[in-house]
């Protein structure tokens, strides 16, 4: 028997109090933001930086380089340089690992990251045709056509006899244009970025001072992370949506059952799924990680929110588990679509690696559509109108089950659970 | 008509008649008596009608019969021989079918013609003298007057005693409201206080931080009147620019809330041009305790509780300068009349006219979404609003015309929080209507509204009408407001 420390988690968004904290960022304040976040780029840094086989000159970044990729060295430069990190980016510009210069495991971490990379573009490719979420009315591109005036052929004024020569100095605001104009994105960062575009930046720290400090960094450059931040210093890593990055610490203090490796994959799982389909259910997005440690390494060994005794034969024991428990009974949908955030389930954290698994393995040409319905469902749901002008993501919203299992249903058709059942009896 | 004409009706009613309506003159009238005298007087007109129809077929005058005959449809819609005359005919099952080919009707007795005039109204002037009798009987509940009123004025539009009776005053445009003409007057008087507090606000000028605002670790600029600072980390011209709007908001309240209640001497106001500096702001306030600054970091702006402080750290100028004046304003209120956001009608609907007034804008409301408009139509609705080209008094109006007006018992037991979309836009226009037409009632409104009286009660008192009556008496002043 080992036992894993309190093992804290933060993954895909900054949870509760960030999402207080992001209570006003609106419409308008993201647009403000993305202008004011601009983080230059010192000279200099000094930081090693690499592009697949190539040695880059960070003050000099070839013209080449994706824009989004170009975006997120020039963010962390300065970090890295300053912390004597060394970045390392994928061939294909969609990984930005940043590890201590010093680690000579870099390469072998980047090729580990392009496992995943490979076997998760393989298993859920983009879907064909993305589905586009539905506009509050707000944000509509064709404002609602105003209807005739009350007062007859024109409306009643508001001052019948003219405002005069009014004294105050400060124009009143005229109509925001309304403009469907696409986002052009030259932070790093999300800012609405298109799904599938951005550089996915994975840090690994070495120490907790590297942890804090980047962590302050990033509080620093997203002001709604900032309370957050300050809770997230107990953490051992984090995968975070927006701002499209995670990190891990590679020898945390005091957890004894802990393989960085694993970290890794786990995490850079998580990225990958935000990254081309933005926010999924708990149980998809954890389910998926574990599939891919299990696929890659033959075991689970992140825990996210577990905080007690793990036996040694669990890291590989996963598959027979399952396998017992639903030779005596039937999955459902509940055993895992209700699983939320924050707290480790056991049974319906299994659940959820064997039905993700099922779905990779037997239902892999519609999962990218399925998937896709999911994130639209969440963004057209998942908001909460302030007021008449501004609304904003509500972090804590997950996709309820009864929704869920409609769109599976409408996906897979009624069976899919009872195939999936029969799937983990007889193949897992 | 033929021989038989359309009148011929028995005479021993005209003698009920007019015994009751002698009678109105000496008490009030119930209901049923009331309906009995309608009943009568339109009896009487249709005979009157009746004869005139005659008059004009004796006379040839077949365009003006056609006339009266529809009028007597209108009025008794199965009157068999207007119908006839119009060239209906009845069919076997009783039902009236419109002519094939409509009928081609002429006036041939021009002498006739230039008579019938005065012909129809003496017809119609005794119907119009019994209405009057009930109006002047004083025994009316409001909606009957209206209705009794209304009635008689479709036959005598320019009767003065009539519009008198109904309480209406002579204007430029027609008979109207008293309230219509006082409030024509008060806008003129609002808009000279207004330009009399921008001009009479003291100039800010630039002043050093204090001890407290150095230990905030932003980037702080301040500027300073004799009784206001205004600080932070905004361009000087919106600094100065706040200054004096908060300024002259003492100046606009004092005058148009009739109180003399003066802002804290200390008053500052902080404006953070970037909502990326309110963490530090949070952090560095004195009066700031750690496990508040979640609260504040979820709002716009605030007033920072226990203090003369104000805060607004989010939008662009006119929106910081906006969200400022409706804090202080608010402020100002609850210090002068005690009155909070619990009473959400006033503190919305007055804090809703006064700013725009003093800063021309509308930006900081708040709203629950409609009850009865569904979520689709409530946000359109929100955002009509908040378009600045939007008029949100023809909106008010709109209310009334789609029959979505907020019963004004539920609405003034809300708190601002708990306000819907439409409720915010009912309190701008009925604060609009208090400011400008019942002024001198607003202050004692006011102090009934702040002292805890009964909401409900006190509103009656300031407009001196039930609420039936009010809402229909709103929508006319609506109306008139041109």
């Amino acid at each position: 028997m080992k036992h894993v420390r309190a093992r804290r988690e933060a993954s895909a968004g900054p949870g509760p109090s960030a999402a207080r904290a992001r209570g006003l960022a609106r419409i308008a304040t993201v647009v403000a933001l993305t202008l004011a976040l601009a983080a230059p780029l010192a000279a200099g840094d000094g930081a090693p930086v690499h592009w697949g086989a190539r040695r880059l000159d960070p003050a000099a970044l070839p013209a080449e380089l994706p824009p989004a990729a170009r975006a997120a060295l020039e963010a962390w430069l300065p970090w890295a340089g300053a912390h004597a990190y060394r970045l390392d980016l994928d061939a294909s510009g969609r990984l930005l690992l940043a590890s201590r210069a010093s680690n000579d495991r870099a390469p072998a971490l980047l090729a580990l990251a392009g496992q995943v990379l490979a076997r998760f573009d393989e298993e859920l490719p983009a879907p064909a045709v993305r589905k586009a979420a539905q506009d509050p009315i707000l944000a509509a591109k064709a404002p609602p056509a105003k209807p005739a005036p009350a007062g007859g052929d024109k409306p009643l004024p508001e001052d019948p006899e003219g405002e005069g020569d009014h004294p105050w100095t400060l124009a009143p605001p005229k109509p925001a244009p309304v403009t469907s104009a696409p986002v052009v994105v030259t932070q790093w960062g999300s800012h609405g970025a298109p799904l599938d575009t951005q550089t996915m930046t994975l840090f690994v720290a070495t120490d907790q001072d590297d942890f804090e400090s980047l962590l302050k960094d990033l509080a620093a450059r997203f002001t709604y992370l900032e309370a957050w931040s300050k809770e997230a210093t107990a953490l051992q890593g984090f995968v975070l949506g927006d701002p499209l990055c995670a990190a891990y610490l590679e020898r945390p203090d005091g957890v004894e059952e802990w393989d960085p490796e694993h970290e890794l994959v786990n995490r850079f799982a998580r990225l990958c799924l935000l990254r081309r389909f933005g926010d999924l259910p708990n149980w998809l997005v954890q389910g998926y990680a574990w599939h891919m440690e299990i696929a890659l390494k033959g075991a689970v060994y992140c825990f996210p929110w577990r905080d007690e005794f793990v036996w040694a034969t669990e890291h590989a024991g996963w598959p027979a588990a399952v396998k017992d428990r639903y030779q005596k009974e039937r999955l459902a949908a509940g055993h895992f679509m209700g699983w939320k955030r924050g707290k480790y389930v056991d049974d319906a954290a299994k659940a959820s690696w064997a039905f993700t698994s099922y779905l990779v393995t037997r239902e892999r040409a519609r999962l990218p559509e399925l998937l896709d319905e999911l994130r639209v469902f969440r963004e057209e749901h998942g908001r909460i109108q302030d007021d008449p002008s501004s609304w904003r993501r509500n972090l804590e919203y997950e996709i309820p089950v009864a929704d869920q299992q409609a769109l599976f249903t409408k996906a897979l058709g009624d069976g899919y659970l009872q195939s999936a059942t029969l799937y983990l009896r007889q193949e897992l | 008509m033929g021989e038989a004409g359309i009148g011929g009706r028995s005479a021993p009613w005209r003698v009920t008649t007019s015994a009751l309506v002698a009678l109105a003159f000496v008490a009030p009238l119930r209901a049923d008596e009331l309906e009995l005298r309608l009943a009568t007087a339109r009896a009487e007109l249709l005979r009157a009608l009746e004869a005139h129809a005659d008059w004009c077929q004796a006379k040839r005058l077949f365009l003006a019969r056609k006339a009266v005959c529809e009028l007597l449809l209108e009025l008794e819609p199965e009157h068999a021989e207007a119908r006839k005359a119009l060239g209906f005919t009845r069919e076997k099952g009783g039902a009236w079918k419109p002519p094939e080919k409509p009928k081609t009707f002429r006036d041939f007795d021009k002498e006739a013609l230039g008579e019938e005039p005065a012909r129809f109204q003496a017809a119609v002037a005794g119907y119009v003298a019994s209405l009057t009798g009930m109006l002047e009987s004083d025994g009316l509940a409001p909606a009957e007057r209206e209705r009794v009123g209304r009635a008689a004025l479709r036959f005598a539009p320019d009767d003065a005693h009539l519009h008198e009776l109904l309480g209406e005053v002579a204007s430029d445009h027609g008979w109207v409201l008293p309230e219509t003409v006082q409030a024509r007057a008060q806008r003129a008087v609002l808009r000279e206080a207004v330009a009399r507090a921008l001009a009479e606000a003291p100039e800010a000028a630039p002043a050093a931080l204090t001890e407290r605002e150095r230990q905030i670790p932003l980037h702080l600029e301040a500027v300073a009147t004799p009784r206001l600072r205004v600080v932070g980390t905004a361009s000087p011209e919106e600094l100065a620019l706040c200054a004096r709007a908060v300024g002259a908001l003492e100046r606009f309240a004092q005058a148009a809330l009739a109180s003399q209640h003066h802002l804290p001497a200390e008053t500052t106001v902080f404006l953070l041009s970037d909502p990326g500096h309110l963490a530090k702001f949070l952090e560095h306030h004195p009066a700031i305790r750690p496990e508040q600054r979640a609260y504040y970091q979820a709002l716009e702006g605030a007033g920072i509780a226990g203090t003369a402080d104000f805060a607004f750290w989010s939008g662009d100028m006119q929106r910081r300068i906006d969200g400022i004046v409706r804090l202080v304003l608010g402020y100002w209120i609850s210090g002068a009349y005690q009155l909070q956001v619990d009473c959400g009608f006033a503190y919305e609907g007055f804090g809703l006219f006064l700013t725009r007034a003093l800063v021309r804008t509308r930006l900081t409301w708040l709203a629950q979404p409609s009850k009865s408009l569904d979520a689709g139509a409530d946000l359109a609705l929100r955002q009509r609003l908040i378009d600045p080209e939007t008029n949100w008094m023809d909106e008010a109006l709109r209310l009334f015309q789609e029959g979505r007006v907020p019963p004004l018992g539920a609405l003034v037991s809300k708190s601002a929080s708990e306000l819907s979309t439409e409720e915010v836009l009912y309190s701008n226009a009925l604060a609009t209507y208090l400011l400008e037409a019942r002024s001198a009632a607003v202050p004692r409104l006011l102090e009934r509204l702040g002292n805890g009286f009964a909401r409900t009660q006190a509103l009656h008192e300031a407009v001196g009408m039930d609420q039936d009556t009010f809402q229909r008496h709103f929508r006319r002043w609506l109306e008139e407001r041109r």
